[in-house]
């Protein structure tokens, strides 16, 4: 039991950084977005 | 002169694939169980059918195929792997065909087959009124195919052969010395994303979507199946776009992602050893930040979206669906095909190039198109510099490791090969009269595992391109070697000496 929870706070850690990476592709994305729809 | 295989090494083949289809029985009992809950008996019946065949099966070649000697080597193991991916799914499309939801039994394999190499292309009818059941069935093939039905069989027969039935399912990266283990961690990882996934789409889809908590789990249960093994099969007919949902769309968004990650870079992670740099890492990273930027600046161009909020919300979605080689859409078949221009051009090299190698994600990967790049940037250095300086042939992925000259041939001829696998599909689509540009999207996307379609894979398509696209997810998800050991084993056993 004490391993599998131990196993699961590692495996939030890693949804955790997967979901930051979202947030940078969320953050470049809309940066890309709001200088495309300017300039063109 | 070649040397034909003796009886025993086709013995020795049967014998092992007869194990791994094995595990389809055990597999089989989840959309059995849940047919009986919800009373679908028809179903229930093809599932019975299903475990019947299998566990026959397994049986006939665990004990009436003898292996006097045991020769299990390299070769056998290509060949299990090759021929893994071409039987099992025969054997999956029993509950498929009997559903009535195909037009042809071809049909049913192509979503086998689309769903074991985690494609996501299908062929299905009225997938919105299929019993659960079956599309349970449907989704956990994607779920076996990404987590390795191979890999399955090795936690419960590892042996001699296992390196390279694990290899043969084109991953290449071992965290442990012991196969076994390996696969045991694949597993955890899946588990425990599994866990989290599923409770959290539940959740939404119990709260915000209104589902009733059945319902919800049934939904959250496909998607992560679909999300996680980058397969892109959906419970609904017009797939994310059912759900009409931010909250959903980025809950999905986290597991592309982490399906589109190698089993090494999760193993860093939960180990905390992601200092150094990994050159997979960052060639991924700026690989999608270059196609994201290409297909946003091609949608403004072509005006199909001009808001920043859409082309967020509806373009870096389509990006890493395609680039993770999941295949989930928020727009119809129609819209996608309407991309032109670089909107075009940005999806269909981010398909091409595909994920992280040992991940679920097919296509190039991102550790070729690494060093493909190194092995060029070291070649253009060495012409610049003086005459007898040397140039560092080294790179780092998980540790420090050296740029040969047979990896770099290697990483080229795979890369090659890949090109002429996307390109093969397109001509045959060419021929039947489709223009360039889609006959390209949906070879593509076949070739390299992603399931994102334009509208030419349909029930009406000809059969003989339906083959070509079978062909093609076959031959992209195991990546060439193991079907050229099949190919130079059934050369060996025609004419052989």
């Amino acid at each position: 039991m004490i391993a599998f929870v131990h196993e699961l706070r590692r495996a939030l850690r890693g949804v955790g950084i997967e979901a930051l990476v979202l947030v940078g592709a969320i953050v470049f994305t809309a940066i890309v977005a709001i200088v495309a729809t300017a300039v063109m | 002169m070649l040397l034909r295989p003796a009886l025993d090494d086709h013995r020795s083949i049967a014998n092992d694939l007869g194990r791994i289809i094995g595990v389809l029985a055990i597999a089989a009992l989840a959309p059995l169980a849940w047919a009986i809950g919800k009373g679908e008996w028809a179903s229930a019946g093809t599932f019975v059918l299903l475990i019947g065949l299998t566990v026959a099966t397994a049986a006939f070649a665990d004990r009436i195929v003898p292996v006097r000697k045991r020769t299990v080597n390299w070769s056998h193991g290509m060949v299990v792997a090759a021929l893994t991916w071409l039987v099992v799914p025969a054997y999956s499309t029993v509950p498929l065909w009997m559903s009535g939801y195909y037009g042809r039994w071809i049909d049913s394999y192509f979503d086998a087959m689309s769903g074991l190499t985690t494609t996501g292309l299908s062929l299905v009818q009225d997938v919105d009124h299929m019993p659960e059941s079956v599309n349970l069935w449907r989704h956990m093939l994607q779920f076996l195919g990404g987590q390795g039905i191979v890999l399955a069989a090795l936690m419960f027969l590892a042996g001699s052969g296992a390196l390279s039935l694990f290899e043969g399912e084109g991953r290449e990266h071992r965290m442990f010395p012991n196969v076994r283990t390996t696969a045991r961690f694949i597993w955890m990882v899946s588990a425990a994303h599994a866990l989290i996934g599923i409770t959290i789409l539940t959740v939404d889809g119990a709260a915000g979507q209104g589902f009733g908590v059945e319902r919800a789990f049934f939904h959250a249960i496909t998607v992560f199946m679909a999300a996680f093994d980058t397969g892109g099969f959906s419970p609904m007919s017009t797939s994310i776009a059912y759900y009409d949902s931010v909250v959903f769309e980025a809950i999905v968004g986290v597991l592309m992602i982490a399906g589109a990650m190698s089993f090494g870079l999760h193993h860093a992670i939960w180990h905390r050893r992601t200092g150094g740099g990994n050159i997979e890492v960052r060639t991924i990273l700026t690989t999608l930040g270059i196609t994201v930027g290409v297909t946003v600046v091609g949608l403004v161009s072509t005006g199909f979206l001009k808001d920043p909020y859409s082309l967020v919300r509806i373009g870096l979605f389509h990006v890493l669906s395609a680039h993770s080689g999941t295949g989930f859409a928020t727009i119809s078949t129609h819209d996608l095909a309407s991309w032109s221009g670089l909107a075009f051009a940005g999806v269909a090299i981010a398909m091409a190039l595909g994920g992280m190698s040992s991940s679920t994600a097919g296509g190039v990967k991102a550790l070729r198109v690494a060093v493909a790049v190194r092995a060029m940037a070291d070649t253009v250095r060495e012409a610049l510099l003086p005459d007898g300086a040397v140039v560092g042939r080294t790179y780092r992925h998980h540790g420090t490791r050296r740029l040969t000259p047979m990896l770099t041939r290697s990483v080229f001829a795979i890369s090659l090969l890949y090109v002429a696998l996307y390109l093969s599909g397109a001509f045959v689509a060419l021929a039947y009269g489709y223009d360039l540009q889609p006959a390209l999207f949906e070879s593509i996307s076949a070739s390299a595992a992603v399931g994102l379609s334009v509208g030419i894979t349909n029930p009406t398509m000809p059969v003989l391109l339906e083959i070509v696209y079978i062909l093609q997810m076959w031959i992209g998800r195991l990546e060439f070697i193991a079907i050229a050991a099949l190919i130079g084993f059934t050369i060996s056993t025609a004419f052989g000496k």
